[in-house]
């Protein structure tokens, strides 16, 4: 009897854990706190792109899409025993860091705001961190840090948007949000504007932290990128569908209403606004009256899924980086989709685009990356004259 | 094919967030009664079935005996057992079927609706099919200093948040032991009897592997429930407790006198005849049939 118990309750073990198993592969759940960031670099004198993701961050070549390595002040790469030392920043070494912002450089330092509420000094060249536990925060950071000679603002993840001083990193004031900060503010003629998920935009002045506005902008919906100051007057979208145009004093002059959320930083190029959102659409609009641009008639939509990034605007294209995978070129005077290129896999591209100019000394061509959150495509290059996909870069 | 069940129930759950005053925590219990009650027609049915699988184990046990050294002619008595007596041989396993995919939707549900970073929230986007949602997102998606996205143990959340998955596996262990309080008797008297019969021949053995595998789901599942609720996130766990707490009223004798009422009540069950026939093997011309008493 005993045994016969026995084998039956580890067959129910077995049964119960595959059934367990299968339930938590089986859900639908999205794991993850944010995408990868690229900032273009220089060290030691080279160009490199930074690749700020998740638990590390890694310098490459921005032409050929290889590690790069630590070099001394001759240029002899940096070795321990045979091996050379790779300029790549680990989080496991720090306490479980995870990085999804680009750096603030200054005097030869990247400062790396980090998920774990912590900043991060590291030396440019060596990649040696200076100062892993000096700089706290009192939350995690998914956007960019706007830094002053007084001032580094830093945008918190759950609240708030805290003014640290410059020199020391005491907090020095608050702008105080009711939800996340997920998009650097901007800095424009001494006012801070800072959009938070809260649906409201906040103007501070930079230095004291005071109000400018009696009451912040309501825009109806979550806000997720940096306004953009163009002719006195600030351009947003947010998740109501829409995108703004405010004046300095904060108010809604004028809006265009589009098919979804609105996520990505718009970009105005000759008194047309490109923006995009999460059903795949680009827009092209006159800032003048907020319509849509007669040379492109209706808003655009090369892809079937959503377009997260902000747009890359070129003398002769609009592109745009997908959620289904794929980049599209827009003929910048028509809204037409000229070319695509699918990444293999089609990773969710959801990183904003990072234009690379070409080297001509070097016969080097002008480059686009894209980055996604699958570590086997996690940043791929596409070359601007033949729309092809020219390295992958994978951890 | 998952957003079909997905998307509606994202959106319903977000609609009842609206509905009652930006209570995340309301609307995910309101949305599990809702699908409990949904479901209960289906629950009522299993427990029918799995009282009458219960009601035939003496003429189960019966068979056994006379077909002890024929395997091939017992399965198929049985067979024809269940299907004289009008039961579903898979009746308890169909409606766990229909159950999971739903219980996977509202756990991506909440997880999708309550979402609190970049990357999953831009995945919401899609799912709301009805307009004027967006502008209650994000959730909120804090209760009590808990974090409702992250797992309910330190660091993600307060030490207090560990409770969450105590109270699941007290409440599984509660629901557990009163869908089974109905069945309790004869399964004690069964086990005894083949306990006894042990010790003579191998008959009763299906019954105490039955029984055991019964006894056993009482400990595993509670463990089950509770390791799941530990390592996903708090709103899964408040899923799991009120779908819990809603079973222990369902499975109450005046909730369920209530809920019979509303739903029709379970068919009774055929009476039990004693005279047991495999026609099949009359038809073979051997040895046939077998006399209960």
């Amino acid at each position: 009897m005993n045994k016969v118990r026995h084998v039956a309750r580890w067959r129910l073990f077995a049964l119960v854990a595959v059934l367990a198993v299968t339930l938590v592969g089986c859900a639908n759940v999205r794991r993850g706190v944010s995408w990868p960031a690229l900032e273009l670099v220089t060290i030691n004198g080279e160009s490199r792109v930074l690749v700020v993701y998740d638990g590390q961050i890694n310098a490459i070549d921005p032409y050929f899409g290889t590690q790069s390595n630590v070099e001394d002040a001759d240029g002899n790469v940096v070795r321990e025993g045979n091996n050379p030392v790779q300029w790549t920043i680990q989080g496991s070494d720090l306490d479980g860091a995870q990085f999804f912002v680009s750096p603030f450089e200054e005097n030869s330092t990247f400062l790396f705001p980090t998920y774990n509420n912590r900043m991060i000094e590291v030396d440019v060249d060596t990649a040696q961190v200076a100062n892993a536990n000096a700089i706290n925060l009192t939350d995690g950071v998914i956007a960019d840090i706007v830094v002053t000679d007084e001032f580094i603002y830093v945008p918190y993840r759950q609240e708030n948007v805290v003014a640290l001083d410059r020199e020391t990193y005491a907090e020095r004031w608050i702008v105080d949000t009711v939800e996340g900060v997920w998009a650097a503010p901007l800095l424009h003629e001494g006012v801070l504007y800072v959009a938070s998920i809260d649906h409201y935009l906040y103007a501070v002045d930079a230095v004291t932290g005071t109000p400018v506005w009696d009451v912040p902008v309501d825009l109806e919906g979550a806000i997720a990128s940096t306004p953009v100051f163009y002719e006195d007057h600030l351009y947003v979208g947010s998740y109501s569908h829409n995108m703004y145009k405010i004046s300095l004093n904060g108010e809604i002059v004028d809006s265009y209403e589009g098919n979804n959320w609105v996520w990505g930083t718009p970009v105005i190029e000759d008194g047309i606004l490109y923006y995009t959102d999460l059903s795949g659409y680009v827009y092209a609009i006159d800032v003048n009256d907020m319509t849509l641009d007669v040379s492109w008639g209706e808003p655009q939509r090369p892809a079937n899924r959503g377009i997260r990034p902000a747009p890359l605007v070129t003398d002769n294209y609009v592109i745009v980086a997908a959620r289904n995978g794929t980049v599209y070129w827009l003929d910048r005077a028509t809204g037409t989709t000229v070319q695509q290129a699918e990444i293999e896999g089609r990773p969710e591209l959801l990183s904003d685009i990072l234009y690379i100019p070409a080297d001509e000394e070097r016969g080097l061509p002008e480059l686009i990356l894209v980055a996604s959150t699958n570590n086997k495509q996690l940043v791929s290059a596409l070359n601007m004259d033949t729309f092809t996909v020219r390295w992958v870069y994978q951890r | 094919m998952w957003d079909f069940i997905l998307n509606p129930m994202v959106t319903l759950l977000i609609f009842l967030y609206q509905l009652f005053g930006n209570n995340v925590i309301l609307s995910i219990v309101v949305l599990t009664v809702i699908l409990r009650m949904l479901m209960y027609p289906i629950l009522a049915r299993q427990q029918e079935m799995a009282a009458r699988q219960q009601e035939i184990q003496p003429k189960i046990k019966k068979l056994q005996e006379k077909y002890k050294d024929d395997k091939e002619k017992l399965a198929q008595a049985q067979m024809e057992l269940m299907k004289e007596e009008g039961i579903n041989p898979f009746g308890g396993c169909l409606p766990m079927l229909v159950q999971f995919p739903i219980f996977i939707a509202l756990y991506s549900a909440i997880n999708f609706a309550v979402a609190s970073t970049p990357f999953q929230l831009v995945d919401l986007s899609d799912r709301l099919l009805i307009p004027g949602l967006d502008g209650l997102i994000p959730l909120n998606s804090v209760f009590l200093g808990m974090d409702l996205t992250a797992r309910p143990q330190p660091p993600d959340n307060p030490m207090y948040a560990l409770a969450l998955p105590l109270l699941v596996m007290a409440t599984t262990w509660l629901q557990f032991k009163m869908t089974t309080a109905s069945r309790k008797k004869p399964e004690e008297e069964e086990t005894k009897s083949s306990s006894k019969k042990d010790k003579d021949d191998d008959g009763g053995g299906q019954i105490d592997q039955a029984a055991a595998m019964q006894q056993s789901m009482g400990t595993v599942m509670p463990v089950m429930f509770g390791f799941i609720s530990l390592s996903l996130s708090v709103g899964l766990a408040i899923y799991f407790l009120t779908s819990n707490v809603v079973g222990i009223i369902q499975y109450s004798p005046p909730g369920k006198k209530v809920l019979d009422r509303i739903f029709g009540g379970n068919k009774p069950a055929p009476e039990a005849k004693d005279e047991i026939v495999v026609e099949s093997s009359k038809k073979s011309g051997k040895k046939s049939g077998a006399k209960g008493k």
